[in-house]
């Protein structure tokens, strides 16, 4: 009969991988920002139980804690800008959330279908030449195993892909933040001092507040710019 | 009663005062008093009190070299940060004082004395990693400070953010890669010669990465190009004194972190692959500043490219400057504060009065505003290193540097045994004939960054200009004249007598120790 322990062990293998490869893509598809937030929820979960592999149970939990701060923060400015969802105003072609039109430009959907497909096969062609990169000459054996190597480069990739192709703040915020968590998935099997995690869990943290107050800002801006077009049409 | 220790002051001063600013934040008088005689303090007290013994302040005994641990972290001042720290808390000081008349936002004063307090931390910290989050920490505080509640353009601030978020990773790996590059002697006996040839090249190959991750880091931290986007962009949106604390006292930040992780391995100095990468972001920063800035409608985006050119400038002193380029580099980087701070109050007066800085709206203002328009000539001349402005000793030995290289490195100076030129102080020749077309167009892209400077300044004159009325604008304030005249008397001083920053500059870099 297996353990709580058992299941525990399997899930923050392989299924917690997938998990975090999943979450990052639905992050960089999705225009929806509800969803964009639940997945990076999701992420953070996921990566704490990834590191459980590797670090002390006390820090994954640390960075489980800071996604369970983070998403709220940013969660709540939502709900104060986008008192009604996006995909739901927009008279666009949709699919869940997912703008499907090419006149969307860097935000439609075939793009960065596009943009996902190219990075999946550049990812897993220099795979031999970059996992070996984040292994510790001075530690055997090397600490970080081929998946988190791997997991790890893709979410810095999507979220860098993320950044380059969004200019709303509530689009950039998740896509930063999902490159911090890919950096982190390494970092952490690098240096596991406490006071190290203790400042990346208040950076992260004030990192999401501010990307919280520019939203709240353009939210604000957008709402005072249109209504000040209302006020002109009439 | 024992003694306080330094890194307690340097911590609770700003962050108490940071409290007390952010109650009385409706009061901008006793916000900005409460601001500047904190950080006066702290910034006297950096340049006055010796690290290794105890001294009395006001009859209590301050310990001010005294290691305190605090979570198992030792936070120590060294004679290095002690000056740094001096400098950046005496110019947050001035920046409160201007900032009480020329509005920057009610939560300015409080934002800015944690970021303070961040920098401190910065210093006092010994371990790269944490120095590198601390100083990230301050970076998200200054977005509260970039948008002052503004209902404008967010691009400014979220740059600004943007490049903080990625460049901590890299200087992170960065370190890590450091730390990898260097193979344990006691390890190294243990392997055979075949091993110990291979970890010698991976460890190589590990310094290799961290020189690059730390170039991308460090270029995005300094605006180094192609990063340099953020700088124009911040100062177009964030209020003038904002961005001329993000540019000098940030930036510094930015240097300290740098030299302090060139001291953890110094042969990356003798990389001459960083040399070129340097060399060039520093040209294009140069050039590119100095041409935006020609064509800027906007002062405040005029402020940013200026800036970034004159950045561009204090990078060309750090690798033309030889055994100096420290104390170049330093020099250069608190006579450039002069010059931005000037221009930034200058800026700050005529956009509070006008209520923009958009060139096509400002005429008449000149003839309003008098002092701040000198103030303006004097700061944007100052960045472009005109004579008797604060910028024109150190662009002139900048100048000088890479002149002596161009004849040093001429075909017919290399061909000759005794060529007679000298070449730069304490530099080995170890350039090729025909590369002095290098450093021809590293003294064009310095004329044509003065240049650049120059005319965006006559085109903001000109649109100043005008004997049109302004009645809507109200004179400037006699606090804010004041002020911007001691700051003016300031700059012209610092471009007649650079000598009396020499001794502080010199200890500073010997305090580095980089040489």
């Amino acid at each position: 009969m297996e353990t709580m322990g058992d299941i525990f062990t399997f899930l923050a293998g392989t299924p917690a991988i997938v998990g975090l490869v999943l979450t990052a893509a639905v992050i960089f598809l999705t225009s929806n920002s509800r969803l964009a937030l639940s997945m990076l929820g999701v992420q953070y979960l996921l990566a704490g139980l990834v590191l459980t592999r590797s670090v002390q149970p006390e820090l994954a939990v640390v960075r489980i804690l800071v996604g369970v701060l983070v998403v709220p923060i940013l969660y709540l400015t939502i709900r104060h800008v986008l008192p009604v969802p996006l995909s739901e105003t927009e008279t666009d072609t949709h699919a869940h959330s997912l703008s499907m039109d090419w006149s969307a430009g860097p935000l439609g959907l075939p793009l960065r279908v596009l943009t996902i497909l190219l990075l999946s096969l550049a990812l897993m062609r220099f795979f031999p030449d970059y996992q070996l990169l984040f292994q510790s000459l001075h530690v055997e054996p090397a600490v970080v195993t081929p998946d988190v190597a791997l997991v790890a480069v893709w979410l810095i990739g999507v979220g860098a892909f993320g950044l380059i192709l969004s200019g709303e703040v509530l689009r950039v915020a998740p896509g930063a933040l999902t490159i911090l968590t890919g950096f982190d998935l390494l970092y952490a099997h690098w240096n596991s001092n406490l006071a190290v995690v203790g400042f990346w869990s208040a950076f992260t943290l004030l990192a999401a507040l501010a990307f919280s107050y520019l939203a709240a800002v353009q939210g604000l801006t957008g709402a005072r710019l249109q209504a000040e077009n209302e006020e002109v049409d009439r | 009663m024992s003694p306080i220790p330094g890194p307690i002051i340097l911590l609770a001063v700003p962050l108490i005062a940071a409290a007390a600013a952010y109650l009385v934040r409706r009061w901008a008088l006793l916000a900005a008093l409460i601001a500047a005689v904190s950080a006066a303090a702290i910034a006297a007290l950096c340049l006055s009190l010796p690290l290794e013994q105890s001294a009395f302040v006001l009859e209590q005994e301050v310990a001010f070299g005294r290691p305190v641990v605090v979570l198992g972290q030792t936070l120590v001042l060294d004679p290095a940060g002690q000056l740094w720290l001096a400098f950046v808390f005496g110019l947050a000081a001035v920046y409160y004082l201007i900032a009480w008349r020329t509005p920057q936002g009610r939560s300015y004063f409080a934002f800015n004395l944690v970021m303070l307090a961040m920098y401190a931390l910065v210093v006092l910290l010994h371990t790269f990693a944490l120095s590198v989050l601390a100083f990230a920490m301050s970076a998200t505080l200054a977005v509260f400070i970039i948008q002052a509640g503004q209902q404008a353009s967010v691009r400014g601030a979220q740059r600004y953010l943007l490049v903080t978020l990625l460049a901590v990773p890299l200087l992170l790996a960065a370190a890590w890669f450091l730390d990898q590059s260097t193979l344990q002697p006691e390890i190294l006996a243990e392997l055979s010669p075949a091993d110990a040839l291979a970890a010698a090249g991976l460890a190589d190959a590990a310094f290799q990465r961290a020189l690059l991750l730390a170039a991308l880091g460090f270029g995005l931290l300094l605006a180094a190009f192609p990063f340099s986007t953020w700088m124009p962009a911040l100062a177009a949106d964030a209020p003038p004194i904002v961005s001329a604390f993000l540019f000098t006292a940030g930036q510094a930040m930015a240097f300290f972190l740098a030299f302090r992780f060139v001291q953890g391995a110094p042969e990356v100095l003798s990389s001459p692959g960083l040399s070129v990468v340097v060399h060039l972001a520093a040209v294009a920063m140069a050039i590119s500043g100095g041409v935006m800035a020609a064509v800027q409608r906007d002062l405040g985006r005029m402020f940013g490219y200026a800036a970034l050119s004159d950045l561009g400038l204090v990078l060309l002193a750090f690798n033309t400057g030889g055994t100096r380029a420290i104390d170049l580099t330093l020099l250069h980087l608190v006579a450039r504060s002069v010059s931005i701070t000037l221009l930034a109050a200058a800026i700050g007066i005529v956009q509070h009065r006008a209520a923009t800085g958009q060139l096509a709206a400002l005429g008449g203002v000149a003839r309003r505003l008098p002092v701040a328009t000198i103030a303006l000539i004097l700061g944007a001349l100052g960045l472009a290193g005109f004579p008797i402005t604060a910028g024109f000793p150190t662009r002139w030995a900048v100048s000088r540097a890479v002149w002596n290289w161009v004849q040093v490195l001429a075909p017919s100076s290399m061909q000759s045994t005794n060529p007679g030129i000298p070449a730069p102080a304490g530099v080995e020749i170890s350039g090729v004939p025909g590369q002095e077309w290098v450093w021809i167009i590293t003294l064009l892209a310095l004329v044509l960054s003065s240049v650049g400077i120059i005319v965006g300044l006559i085109r903001a004159l000109a649109a100043m200009a005008g004997t049109q009325p302004r009645d809507d604008i109200a004179r400037q304030p006699i606090f804010a004249t004041a002020l911007l005249l001691a700051l003016i008397a300031a700059a012209v001083l610092v471009g007649l007598r650079p000598q009396i920053l020499v001794e502080y500059v010199s200890s500073a870099a010997q305090a580095l120790g980089l040489f």
